[in-house]
């Protein structure tokens, strides 16, 4: 009973509970807009959960991110078109292939430190890019693969399939980041020359949580394409390899709750943006890209830093 | 603990090079379980490079590095961190933004897991309480003063009961004080029973603390000795005082 009272006291609760309505009453008075932006926001947000681990605890500013989504959402693309599987048993592989494409990935490209692994996994990007590009009889390239087959029938129903896939990684964050794991992680990031001396087998760790966080990207990019049951080469690019370092940055690297601020924010603003700039088109990046420049510049720590500073701020009643 | 005259380390004809320096040239030298073995030799002689070669930081290019009974020679750092060879960096390294106890559990991670905690929680408590780091438990490693950082980093080291220490330099950028404590620290951590290979630059600290002393120059080994023995060496004294030209 006395656990209850402290739930009802905190305000972490009242949080939760508007975020639950929200989440489950909105759809449900959205536009069809509204609704497919909220589930491209979701998955951006998966996206840069995943990067936030491999970014904000581990300290690998990742470029490739959107590769696994990729690797995801062609392996529920080409396993139900070519292979004729239910998407369900789709969903079921995409992490693991993303997870085996990621391991492999990992081994070469978690050799490099800082900006070079930054821009090895851009490379990476860029290649793949490529190949999808230059494989037009298994991936339809450009012109891409249509039919890919719904795992649900409504919208709302894909939005509430995200929204389950991002609580499972929130509570897999906080999960670890309590654990072992986080610590090795942090001591990864924190220098990754000294943990070795103390028995730590970085190279597994970092190996394993690049694969993990690839896996449920993969599995994102899953839901998605199957939500729009058309996919090309074209969602691929390079420069789409930002978006989610943009989410997890804006959101506020290795915290857990980060990358849902960031998602609002990143994929949000140019949104707000296109009803307050008409005939003004060609400046909205400008406008977007002044937001985040905004964020960043006044809290390092990305959104959750900067609410963590005004919230100090008004305790302290506004003094110091 | 006494020494034992059991050799715990034996290095065999080591070498290493960086292009066309030899750092480490053909060394060979034991480590007598129990003693504490001071290695000096003027700046750019090879110590820290031997202890990197120990350690598994450096792969070497020729010769064997053996530790109780195993070849450890090329054996990756967490490896031979696993088997019981700690030890301390020259430049103080913690992990700067966790608290003096996230280190100790950090530094504790590898083998913690498999034993109860409240074993984890004692030896934790009696590794700081040795280190006087017992009130800093919940300080930020960053903030904590030069000298405290340097005890945790020992404490760090120290832990899981290493049979070998490396202490790289401990009393590096420290005050008379604080030298004389940490002395006192080594001393205390031999008579643990675990063994210790101090690279020490000052030497009236190597001279104290040291049973016997290998004094290297040019990644050689130039002399091998107690240490009343080593001070009057002439090939160490030109070593380090420089030859008299006619």
């Amino acid at each position: 009973m006395d656990s209850m009272l402290d739930l009802l006291k905190k305000k972490s609760t009242y949080i939760f509970l508007a975020a639950t309505i929200f989440v489950v009453v909105v759809p449900h008075f959205s536009s069809p807009y509204v609704l497919r932006l909220m589930i491209t926001m979701a998955s951006g947000i998966i996206a840069a959960m995943c990067l936030n681990v491999v970014l904000g605890y581990m300290g690998y500013p990742s470029l490739c991110q959107n590769v696994f989504f990729g690797v995801g959402a062609y392996t529920m693309a080409l396993a139900t078109l070519r292979l004729g599987v239910s998407p369900w048993t789709a969903l079921a592989l995409s992490p693991l292939v993303t997870f085996v494409i990621g391991y492999l990935a990992a081994i070469p490209f978690l050799k490099l430190r800082s900006m070079f692994f930054a821009i090895g996994t851009l490379a990476f990007t860029g290649v793949v890019s490529a190949i999808l590009m230059n494989l037009p009889k298994i991936t339809g390239a450009n012109a891409g693969l249509r039919g890919i087959p719904r795992l649900v029938k409504s919208d709302i129903n894909f939005f509430y399939l995200e929204i389950a896939l991002i609580l499972v990684i929130l509570v897999l964050t906080v999960l670890m980041s309590r654990s072992f794991w986080g610590k090795i992680l942090i001591a990864i990031r924190e220098d990754e020359d000294l943990a070795p001396h103390f028995g730590i087998n970085t190279t597994r760790y970092k190996r394993m949580t690049f694969a993990a966080t690839s896996a449920l990207t993969g599995m994102a990019g899953a839901i998605f394409f199957s939500y729009q049951t058309y996919i090309s080469s074209n969602y691929f690019t390079i420069g789409s390899s930002f978006t989610a370092l943009a989410i997890a940055v804006v959101g506020g690297g290795g915290t857990a709750l980060g990358p849902i601020f960031g998602g609002l924010v990143v994929v949000g603003a140019p949104e707000v943006f296109r009803g307050m700039t008409e005939g003004m088109t060609l400046w909205r990046p400008s406008f977007v890209g002044a937001v985040l420049v905004l964020v960043i510049l006044l809290s390092p720590g990305g959104v959750v830093g900067l609410y963590q500073k005004l919230a100090s701020y008004f305790r302290k009643g506004g003094a110091n | 603990m006494a020494e034992t005259g059991k050799t715990i380390l034996e290095i065999q004809d080591l070498s290493k090079n960086f292009g066309g320096i030899r750092a480490v040239n053909e060394l060979t030298f034991d480590v007598k379980e129990g003693e504490i073995l001071g290695l000096i030799g003027p700046n750019g002689s090879g110590k820290t490079t031997l202890f990197n070669l120990i350690t598994g930081v450096y792969a070497a290019d020729s010769g064997r590095i053996r530790f109780q009974t195993q070849d450890i020679t090329n054996e990756l750092s967490y490896r031979i961190a696993l088997k019981g060879i700690s030890r301390t960096f020259q430049s103080t390294k913690v992990f700067h933004t966790q608290t003096v106890l996230d280190n100790m559990a950090t530094a504790m991670i590898a083998r913690a897991r498999k034993r109860h905690i409240s074993v984890t929680r004692q030896k934790v408590a009696d590794v700081l309480d040795f280190t006087h780091l017992g009130k800093a438990k919940t300080a930020i490693a960053g903030d904590l003063t030069h000298a405290a950082q340097r005890r945790l980093m020992v404490a760090m080291a120290l832990v899981e009961d290493p049979d070998l220490l490396l202490l790289d330099e401990i009393t590096a950028g420290m005050s008379g004080e604080e030298c004389n404590e940490m002395l006192e620290m080594a001393k205390r951590i031999r008579d643990r029973g675990t063994t210790i290979v101090l690279i020490e630059h000052n030497m009236r600290v190597a001279m104290a603390l040291s049973d016997r002393i290998v004094v290297l120059n040019f990644g050689r080994k130039i002399a091998e000795g107690k240490p009343e023995e080593i001070t009057t060496n002439e090939t160490v004294l030109e070593a380090y005082l420089g030859r008299e030209e006619a």
